[in-house]
This record gives structure tokens, C-alpha cells and sequence, in this order.
């Protein structure tokens, strides 16, 4: 009952025709999984017998359609469709095998755009519909492109959904993986971003969402020049896509996030000269959050990314910090705080994420000063100290999280 | 702030007495649609009556050890189905969930085994008192060798043979094995937990958090998992930042004093055990306002009929209900002795909570989200992280766990 209204849903229940629809519901599911439940011929003594006449398998493949179109959370329903799908005695039907499951995954996350068993189903579908296509299929090129159109299409409903931009992950995993194999070689297709031998910093990468048998590595990276261009338009579009789900709504937490792990690889595959590459990516990404915050200070999303950025762009996580560098950074935060300090003070000091991101530069000037402290003769740690003071009166429930770092 | 909305814990524990009839009749649309979680769903209701009532009483109320009270006369023997619990007991309605075919325990009979469920068996039969069972010593090498089937070569965790990814499975696989006291157990090729906890810890995120995979956003139901399952491992030194990670934590709290799961959604009473129990295990539960928490949670009772929803007004159910239980015992506020910031209020009796009220509350761990009593009594391990150096602020229900404090 996650987010019905009490009121209602006491007085839906209360009326009897509403009770009768809702109890003939349930004694209809419960009648056609005990079926289903029957053919699974599943007991605690003996193992399931595997069912040898197609008709019946066709029969049971149905009845799971139509449980799992009305409640598509059971993963037990989706285990046994999946068993059926793989029986040696399931008729054959070329090409419509994708098409049904999509279909009735569609159908499922309509009813539920959460429900983990239909996502999955989803994933292992085109899995083994593209096991079974030839390597240079051109129709696996268009079934991967469409799968990122349906997570477009779903995140325009929900710009949330952790389990659609997982699934995109995934697909873009598939992708990734053509493009490092040149379809050379037998996929794992675990979603897995396999970046190997093209990277030579490490990076987060995303981690694979369902098991395969484990292929050996030779058959798995080949790093080229080629490869890498073409690695880096594919993840450059994701990067786009990010910054369309930004500029639509700030508040979105998930692109962020996905722009977080993308950010680190991109600057490693673009191939502009060094140095210049990383400040372009710093500048605007400050950029980008600095139109997010002006617009809607209040909402807390950039401003976590804000302190990702800074850190990211420090320099001294580089192995080769030069004074130049440090010197670009410290002026470049000085700008920033300048810009918070504007902010805050247009929204008269009462700024919680202001004053946090103020306290974050603030402290990172104490981190960075040679000349004890200062820098364009602001004393840092002074600064910092006010910082939270004006928290602590601002942000009461956080108090003690104030007076720890005031410690 | 209003501070006199009494805990309705009569009304609670008939709430929660009242669920099985109601959901193993034939005609419950919501218990249809619920079948495939009955095993979690009388996890929630069995732990967060056993936070209301002493041990004797719990098993009496809901049939756990036994099943001589068959207390509703609305059931007939024409009702029993595959999931019924009637005529038999709880412990008798795990043992028929075990599926032979994988080793595990399905979330209701007949049904695939799942990690999900067979944590919840585990959970069950803990509390009941049922794993030292010849009934269950029988299968208990099976359980184990389901559980470790299920590790990957990275040290993930699937969900069953059909492979679903997920750091909740981790979580699940290290809690099942540490109650099955097969965590540590060299002898018998136990899963990899160095290696489960180095994967655990790659899930981190820009933010602190952790999400369902490496690359997953951050959620705070999957910061209790990985947290959780660290603490188990008792690696909590994995964890980069847990500063940052409490700061994101604490910032989940709202105006309406209630948490949310992730920035600028919202608030949700499930979220008071995730990030509550999270925060415990980090040692900061402070940096939040236990009273604006305490508040939320408890308007998010039905004043009428018993039960907790996910936010005020909405409709109960048992899921929210025993989170936002749980929360408050985590919170302190069903535990007087423990400074609790409101009074246990008994609104039939119209008077404030007397001794053997509070005597009767167990409190909830929030490694294993079990009454702590079965959690020393099984010696289960555990690690939290203690910033503060005086272990002198360890919290009571914490002390049995080893405590790290941040020092390389």
C-alpha cells in the first residue's frame, strides 16, 4: 500500500463491489498459479520432470504471460519462463522470441517500472537472442539502439528510475563490449564496461548486473587507436544524454551520478592535449553547476557533484603536479567562492548549500596555502570557522555534525 | 513541533496479529500479490512483534514454535493453499519453503529458492530458536553450499542460478552464513569473504554511497546493505570517506523530520531503519535529530487501526510497519532507560507507560536487524566504526562487536 492514501483505500475497501472485483482477482491468481504451479511438477521429494510436449510447453508459457502481465514481481514466474524458453521442445519461432519477451517486459514495467524481475528478464532476453545472432548481425546494432530509446522514453516518465539507468548501462556494456571485441570473439554480455588495455589510469567503471561463465581475457580487450575513437563517440553520446536530462530538470540526481563515472574516462579517451582537456572538462562542468544553483539554490544535487568536481580536479591526485597546475586550481576555486559568496548573499546569508559549499572551498584554501593560510589576503580558516556558525543556527537538525567538524 | 502523538502499541501488536488471516484468505487480492514474499513479510511481522512483546508471547501469537492456537474462525480447512500457514506452524511453514532442487529457501512453498528468502528463513528460525533443530541441522549443509554456489569470481553475489546481480545479495549471503556460523569456516570451502568485501567496496560512489553494482547510483536501502555486509566482514576499513558517506546520510533527513532514500525525494519511514541502522554502525547517529525523526514516524501511524505507512495518511502495511518500529527502537524512543526523547504512551489505558511496558521492549540490532538477545545468543560478528576514540560512547546494544576506529 507504498503510497496509496489511507482514507480512500479504506473506503475502496469498505465498498462491496469494489471488494467482490479485488477478492474474484485474487481467487483468479490463485487459481492459475496453482495450475502453473502443478505443471512445474515441483516437489520437496523429486526434481522437476522435463516436459516433452510442445503444446503443453506453449500452453505453460502463456499462463506465465498472463500471470506475470498482472504482477510482474514473482521472480519464481520468471525463472519458470525462462526454464520453458530454453526447453530443447519449445517450437521454434525465428525472431519472434525477442519481440514476445520485450513485449511482455514492456507490459510488465508499465504496470511496474520497478519491479527487479522484469528488468532482469529484460537483460537476459537480449542476451540470448543476441548468443544466438551471428557476429556481425546488423540487427544487433538496431536492437541495442532501440533498448536505448525505450530507456529514454521510460526516463522521460520517471528521470529516477535507478533500475533504467542501469538497464542503459547495461546496454551501453553490450556496446562497449562489440566495439573492444570488433565481434570477434564470444561476448559475455554481463553489461560490464571492459575498458582494459584502453585505459591507462584506473577508473570506476560499471560492474556487471548479471553472471556469465567466465571468458578468458585474451579473447576480451584489443586496445587500438580505432577502438578508442570509437569507445569515446559512444560514451561522448551518453555524456550528451546526461547534460539533455541536466538542462531538462537540475534536480536530476541519476544524471549526475552517470556523469560522475563518465567524466574520468572521457578525459582519458579525448583526445585533445592534456593538460588543456582537463581544465576545459573542470570549466564547464562548474559551469553546468553553477546554472543549476543559481536557478534553484535550495536543491541539494549539484552541490554534492560540486564537491565531486573539486576534488577530482585537484591536483594533487595527479602523479605529476606541477606548480602551474596548483596555481590554476587555487584560482579557479577562488572564483568559484566568489561566485557562491554572491549567491549567498542574494538569498541574505540564508543559504545552506551556499554556506556548505563556501565551507568546502574554505577549507581546501587551508589545505592549498603556502603563505599560511591566505590567499587574496582572506583568512581561510577564519572564514571556514564563520562558515559554521552560520550553519549551526541555520541547519539546527544538523548541529552536531556542525560542532564535529568545528572540533 | 508536536510531541504528544502517543506510540498506539495495543493497536500495533493487534495489527500485526491480524495480518495472516487476513492475507492467507483465499479472497486477499493482497495477499495474492504478496505470496511470492510471504517468508520476508512474516520476517516483518515476527521481528517487529518480538520488538513489542516478550519472546513467550510472540510465539503464542503467532504460532511460531507451534501451532496449538488457531485463533481466527474464519478460516476453514477448504481455505488451505499451497501457502496457508494454517495448521502448522511458522518454523513448520519454513521448512516446506526449502527447496530441495537448490539448497535454498523460496519466498513461499513451492517456490525457487532465492538468497532474499533464504535470509529471511534464517532470520525466522533464529528467532525461533529452530537452528539448532535436527529437522534443520539436516538441510544446514545444503543452505550453506546454496549460499556459496552463489558467489561470483569478482566476489559478488547472485540472487539464484539465473543470475541477477545485486550488493543486497551480498548482504544476504554474509548475514545467512554468519547466523549458520559458516562464515569463518575454513574446512568447508565457505565463500571468499575478503573478496566480498573488496567488491562491496568498489560499489562506492562519488558521493559516498553505494548502489546495487559498481556504477550504480547511490540508495540508501543499498548503503544498509554494503554497510551491513562490511561490518560482517568486519571491513569496515574498505570504506573511503565516512565522513563524507554520513554527511549524504544525514542530509536525507527532511523538513518533515522524515528521510528519504536519495536527494530531493521523498520521505519514506523505511528509510528510518536504513540510514538509521547505517548511521549506528558508523557511530553517527547524532548528526541527524532523533526528535523530528521520532516525530515523523510516529505520525505515520494509523491512530484507528494499528499499523505504520510509509508517510502520514497513507495507507499501512507491514513492511513500513516493522521499519518504522525498528526505527524507533534504534532511535531509543520505545527504550526509556535509554534517555528516550518521548514518553511510551498506552492509549487504551490512557496512561503513560509503566515498568513492565518498557521491560518488555527488545531492542533491534541494526547489523543484523534482529532482537539483540538472539543476536548474543547466537555470538554473531560484527564490526562498527567508532570515530569518536572514547569507546566509553559506544552505544550498549553495539559493545559485543569489534570496534574500528578509523587508524591504519
Amino acid at each position: 500500500m507504498h503510497g496509496q492514501k489511507r482514507d480512500e483505500y479504506k473506503a475502496r475497501l469498505k465498498d462491496s463491489a469494489t471488494a467482490k472485483k479485488l477478492a474474484l482477482k485474487a481467487q483468479q491468481w490463485n487459481a492459475l498459479s496453482q495450475t502453473l504451479l502443478k505443471r512445474q511438477h515441483k516437489t520437496q521429494e523429486a526434481p522437476k520432470n522435463v516436459q516433452a510436449d510442445a503444446h503443453q510447453i506453449l500452453e505453460t508459457l502463456h499462463l506465465t504471460e498472463k500471470l506475470l502481465a498482472v504482477n510482474p514481481d514473482p521472480v519464481y514466474l520468471w525463472n519458470f519462463r525462462r526454464e520453458l524458453l530454453l526447453n530443447p521442445c519449445l517450437p521454434t519461432t525465428d525472431g519472434s522470441f525477442l519481440e514476445q519477451e520485450q513485449l511482455l517486459t514492456q507490459t510488465a514495467l508499465q504496470r511496474n517500472p520497478k519491479a527487479y524481475g522484469a528488468w532482469f528478464h529484460r537483460k537476459w532476453s537480449i542476451r540470448h537472442h543476441l548468443q544466438k545472432s551471428t557476429d556481425n548481425d546488423p540487427d544487433s546494432k538496431s536492437v541495442l539502439q532501440a533498448e536505448l530509446g525505450l530507456c529514454g522514453e521510460l526516463l522521460m516518465l520517471d528521470e529516477r528510475n535507478f533500475h533504467c539507468w542501469n538497464y542503459r548501462r547495461f546496454i551501453v556494456g553490450i556496446m562497449l563490449e562489440k566495439l573492444m571485441t570488433d565481434g570477434q570473439s564470444a561476448m559475455v554480455m554481463d553489461g560490464e564496461w571492459k575498458l582494459e588495455g584502453l585505459l591507462e589510469d584506473k577508473c570506476d567503471v560499471i560492474g556487471a548486473q548479471l553472471t556469465t561463465k567466465s571468458v578468458a581475457d585474451e579473447d576480451v580487450a584489443l586496445a587500438n587507436k580505432a577502438v578508442a575513437l570509437e569507445v569515446y563517440q559512444l560514451l561522448k553520446l551518453e555524456w550528451d544524454f546526461t547534460t539533455e536530462k541536466i538542462e531538462q530538470n537540475f534536480s536530476n540526481g541519476s544524471a549526475f551520478h552517470c556523469r560522475s563515472k563518465l567524466l574520468p574516462l572521457l578525459l582519458q579517451l579525448d583526445t585533445g592535449s592534456g593538460d588543456d582537456v582537463r581544465t576545459e572538462y573542470f570549466q564547464g562542468e562548474l559551469e553546468l553547476i553553477r546554472n543549476a544553483v543559481f536557478t534553484e539554490p535550495d536543491d541539494q544535487t549539484s552541490w554534492w557533484y560540486l564537491r565531486f568536481i573539486i576534488s577530482w580536479a585537484n591536483p594533487r591526485n595527479k602523479d605529476d603536479c606541477k606548480t602551474e597546475d596548483m596555481e590554476l586550481f587555487q584560482s579557479t576555486l577562488y572564483e568559484e567562492w566568489m561566485s557562491i559568496h554572491e549567491l549567498v548573499e542574494g538569498e541574505g546569508g540564508k543559504c545552506k548549500w551556499g554556506l556548505l559549499g563556501l565551507h568546502m572551498i574554505a577549507s581546501e584554501m587551508c589545505k592549498l596555502g603556502e603563505k599560511g593560510g591566505r590567499y587574496e589576503g582572506e583568512n581561510w580558516e577564519k572564514l571556514s570557522k564563520s562558515y559554521l556558525v552560520q550553519l549551526r543556527d541555520l541547519d539546527p537538525d544538523r548541529r552536531s555534525r556542525y560542532d564535529t567538524m568545528m572540533e | 513541533m508536536s510531541s504528544s502523538i502517543p506510540f498506539y502499541h495495543n493497536l500495533h501488536v493487534q495489527y500485526i496479529q491480524s495480518l495472516a488471516s487476513k492475507i492467507d484468505s483465499p479472497t486477499s487480492y493482497e495477499g495474492a500479490v504478496t505470496e511470492h514474499l510471504r517468508m520476508s513479510g512474516i520476517y516483518w511481522s515476527i521481528t517487529a512483534l518480538s520488538l513489542l512483546l516478550p519472546a513467550e508471547q510472540v510465539d503464542q501469537a503467532m504460532n511460531l514454535t507451534s501451532c496449538c492456537n488457531i485463533e481466527n474462525t474464519s478460516t476453514s480447512p477448504e481455505n488451505k493453499t499451497t501457502e496457508g500457514t494454517k495448521n502448522q506452524s511458522i518454523v513448520d511453514f519454513v521448512h516446506d519453503c526449502f527447496d530441495e532442487s537448490t539448497g535454498g529457501f523460496g519466498g513461499n512453498k513451492l517456490q525457487d529458492g532465492h538468497i532474499l528468502y533464504t535470509l529471511s528463513a534464517l532470520q525466522i528460525l533464529a528467532i525461533a530458536n529452530a537452528l539448532q533443530e535436527d529437522r534443520f541441522l539436516q538441510i544446514k549443509r545444503k543452505v550453506i553450499q546454496f549460499i556459496q554456489s552463489l558467489q561470483q569470481s569478482d566476489g559478488s553475489f547472485a540472487g539464484d542460478k539465473w543470475g541477477e546481480i545485486d550488493t543486497r545479495f551480498s548482504y544476504c549471503a554474509l548475514s545467512s552464513l554468519s547466523l549458520l556460523g559458516a562464515l569463518n569456516d575454513d574446512s568447508n570451502h565457505t565463500v571468499n569473504v575478503q573478496k566480498a568485501a573488496e567488491y562491496i567496496a568498489s560499489c562506492q560512489n562519488f558521493d559516498g554511497g553505494f548502489g546495487c553494482h559498481p556504477g550504480a547510483e547511490s540508495h540508501a536501502g543499498q548503503i544498509f546493505t554494503c554497510v551491513g555486509a562490511l561490518s560482517i566482514a568486519k571491513r569496515l576499513d574498505l570504506l573511503r570517506d565516512v565522513d563524507l558517506l554520513c554527511w549524504w546520510l544525514c542530509e536525507r533527513q527532511c523538513d518533515s523530520g522524515g528521510l528519504n532514500g536519495r536527494p530531493e525525494k521523498q520521505a519514506d519511514v523505511c528509510y528510518s531503519w536504513w540510514i538509521l541502522s547505517s548511521l549506528s554502525i558508523l557511530g553517527r547517529v547524532d548528526w541527524i535529530s532523533k526528535k523530528k525523526l521520532a516525530s515523523f514516524i510516529l505520525k505515520c501511524q494509523d491512530e484507528d487501526d494499528g499499523g505504520i505507512a510509509d508517510r502520514p495518511g497513507d495507507m499501512v502495511d507491514v513492511f513500513h510497519t516493522f521499519f518504522g518500529i525498528a526505527g524507533l527502537s534504534l532511535l531509543g524512543v520505545l527504550h526509556e532507560e535509554e534517555g528516550g526523547i518521548l514518553k511510551v504512551l498506552d492509549v487504551e489505558n490512557g496512561e503513560e507507560g509503566g515498568e513492565e511496558r518498557k521491560a518488555q521492549y527488545r531492542r533491534i540490532d541494526p547489523v543484523y536487524a534482529l532482537p539483540t538477545d538472539v543476536v548474543r545468543k547466537l555470538q554473531l560478528q560484527g564490526q562498527i566504526w567508532n570515530p569518536n576514540k572514547d569507546s566509553s560512547l559506544v552505544d550498549d546494544r553495539l559493545r559485543s562487536y569489534s570496534i574500528y576506529n578509523g587508524d591504519m
